[in-house]
């Protein structure tokens, strides 16, 4: 008990930096995702191609060679990153690729009916998309994100490889150093914690989105007297 | 004054330029109820879906309340045809209600998001729509909460939202059981006497005959004969009218 509070300090502060890793790559992979799928479905074949090959390289390397050469390659080009950054960008670009074929999958999976409804009402292609096509979208693929997004917790743990200070490396060198390994046995129990909060997250997200597919009772509608329209509107207001 | 006025209209489809609507001229007076009739793949659909811009026609022109839409295959830029849009409201046989948004909100969408519509004045208007078509208590719920003819009747107030001046109807109660296509057509009835003036497809012949002024009916892209229901339907011309109504009251 006492090696377990010599090591705490040095294996939460890895466990920030797993953190931060895991946020800042949500932050920007989610909405970077949904441009390169966006891309990919474009009507103009260069936007087309480029995405789809992003997609098809990212998606289709290791994503540990993917943290070496944004580490140790790209330097050759120019571009020097230190052990942080370039951890986010890689696991950005990666994990972009993975919500963008997600997307593109959700999206695909909309009937052609809505982008007919919605042309003879009016709606541009960006308004479709807007309010009619991604709306429908993002309840089909709540799910399936929420799968990677619990696997890029524990992805994180490769960014050990270029050795970016998160929580696996902390436990590293603490075993290394003690020759005593109960450092990997508390990182283990904080990835359960990370992936048990996450999926609770997201039964709490999966519920709440097919409820207000399903069972109305959504917004009761008032006039600015606060009489419900509902009434009013069949009842000319006298009620 | 003439509400629709198309002429010569050209659809082709394919490699091989299939012409799903071959040569076809039809105007629609204003309050006149025209029902096009023929057998599958004869190219209703297509023609409805003209008019909507749902397809674009490879010749033709295509004038609706005025505006030109199309004209010698050549059509208005993109802006006139979201004013002129409005003009006319489409019924599909699949509804195709958003299903994410609730009965009232399907409705104000597009008066608020594309048009500018305040949300207040888009709301009293919806529900006085709705009330029309006796789906008012259904305000708040979902799509996935109704029936297939509540959906159908939404369909309809989410069209006349936009104040048209002529509506279209393509195979309104096809996806819908005999029992409950009833009150889709009444809905239907009540829009007809309000004064709207439409243009309908459908195989529902008894229907057609009861509502139209006038029936089309259509074989491979052509109009093969037109005329009132009566004679349409009683004393058909063509050998072609003869051998469908033929076979679509044996079935
Ligand atoms: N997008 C398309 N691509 C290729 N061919 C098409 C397309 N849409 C329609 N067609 C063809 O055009 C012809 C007319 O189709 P249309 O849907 O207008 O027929 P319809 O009279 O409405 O038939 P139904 O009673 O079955 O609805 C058919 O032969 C159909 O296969
Ligand atoms: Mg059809």
């Amino acid at each position: 008990m006492e090696y377990v509070s010599t090591i705490m300090p040095a294996l939460l502060k890895g466990l920030v930096t797993t953190l931060q890793l895991f946020a800042l790559t949500l932050c920007l992979s989610l909405p970077l995702g949904l441009v390169v799928s966006l891309g990919a479905m474009s009507r103009l074949w260069p936007v087309k191609a480029v995405s789809n090959v992003y997609i098809w390289l990212l998606r289709g390397t290791p994503l540990m060679l993917q943290l070496f050469f944004v580490y140790y390659a790209l330097p050759a080009f120019g571009i020097t990153l230190d052990r942080f950054p370039a951890a986010v960008t890689t696991f950005v670009l990666n994990y972009s690729a993975y919500f963008a074929e997600i997307y593109r999958a959700g999206i695909q999976s909309i009937d052609g009916g809505q982008y007919e409804a919605a042309k003879v009402l009016g709606f541009s292609r960006g308004k479709t998309m807007r309010y009619i096509i991604i709306p429908q979208t993002i309840r089909r693929i709540i799910p399936p994100v929420t799968n990677e997004v619990i696997t890029l917790v524990k992805d994180t743990a490769l960014a050990t490889a270029i050795a970016v200070p998160e929580l696996i490396k902390a436990a590293k060198d603490a075993a290394n150093r003690d020759v005593n390994t109960t450092g990997y046995v508390i990182a283990a129990a904080l990835y359960l914690v990370l992936t048990f909060l996450l999926t609770l997250v997201s039964r709490t997200l999966e519920k709440k989105y097919s409820i207000s597919d399903r069972e109305g009772g959504g917004r009761i509608i008032k006039d600015k007297k606060g009489r419900s329209l509902l009434l009013g509107g069949l009842f000319g207001g006298s009620l | 004054m003439k509400v629709l006025d198309m002429k010569g209209i050209v659809k082709k489809f394919g490699a091989e330029g299939f012409r799903a609507v071959d040569g076809v001229s039809l105007c629609v007076d204003s309050g006149e109820i025209v029902s096009i009739i023929g057998a599958s793949g004869s190219g209703k659909s297509t023609l409805l879906r003209a008019v909507c811009t749902l397809e674009r026609i490879d010749a033709g022109s295509i004038v609706i309340d005025g505006d030109t839409i199309v004209k010698d295959g050549v059509y208005a830029k993109e802006s006139e045809l979201l004013r002129i849009g409005r003009k006319s409201g489409m019924v599909f046989q699949h509804f195709n209600l958003f299903p994410h948004l609730t009965v009232l909100q399907n409705v104000t969408i597009s008066p608020v998001k594309i048009y500018g519509e305040t949300q207040d004045k888009a709301d009293k208007r919806a529900m006085e729509l709705l009330d029309m078509v006796g789906l008012a208590n259904k305000a708040n719920n979902y799509p996935s909460q109704i029936s297939g003819g509540q959906k159908q009747r939404v369909a309809i107030a989410r069209a006349l939202a936009l104040s048209p001046k002529l509506m279209l109807f393509d195979e309104p109660t096809s996806a819908l059981d005999p029992e409950i296509s009833g009150e889709v057509l009444q809905a239907i009835r009540r829009l007809a006497k309000s004064g709207m003036t439409m243009l309908l497809v459908t195989h529902e012949m008894g229907f057609a005959r009861e509502i139209s002024n006038r029936v089309v009916y259509m074989d491979e892209g052509r109009i093969v004969e037109q005329g009132g229901p009566d004679a349409l339907f009683g004393a058909p011309k063509s050998e072609r009218l003869q051998a469908f109504l033929q076979a679509v009251i044996q079935v």
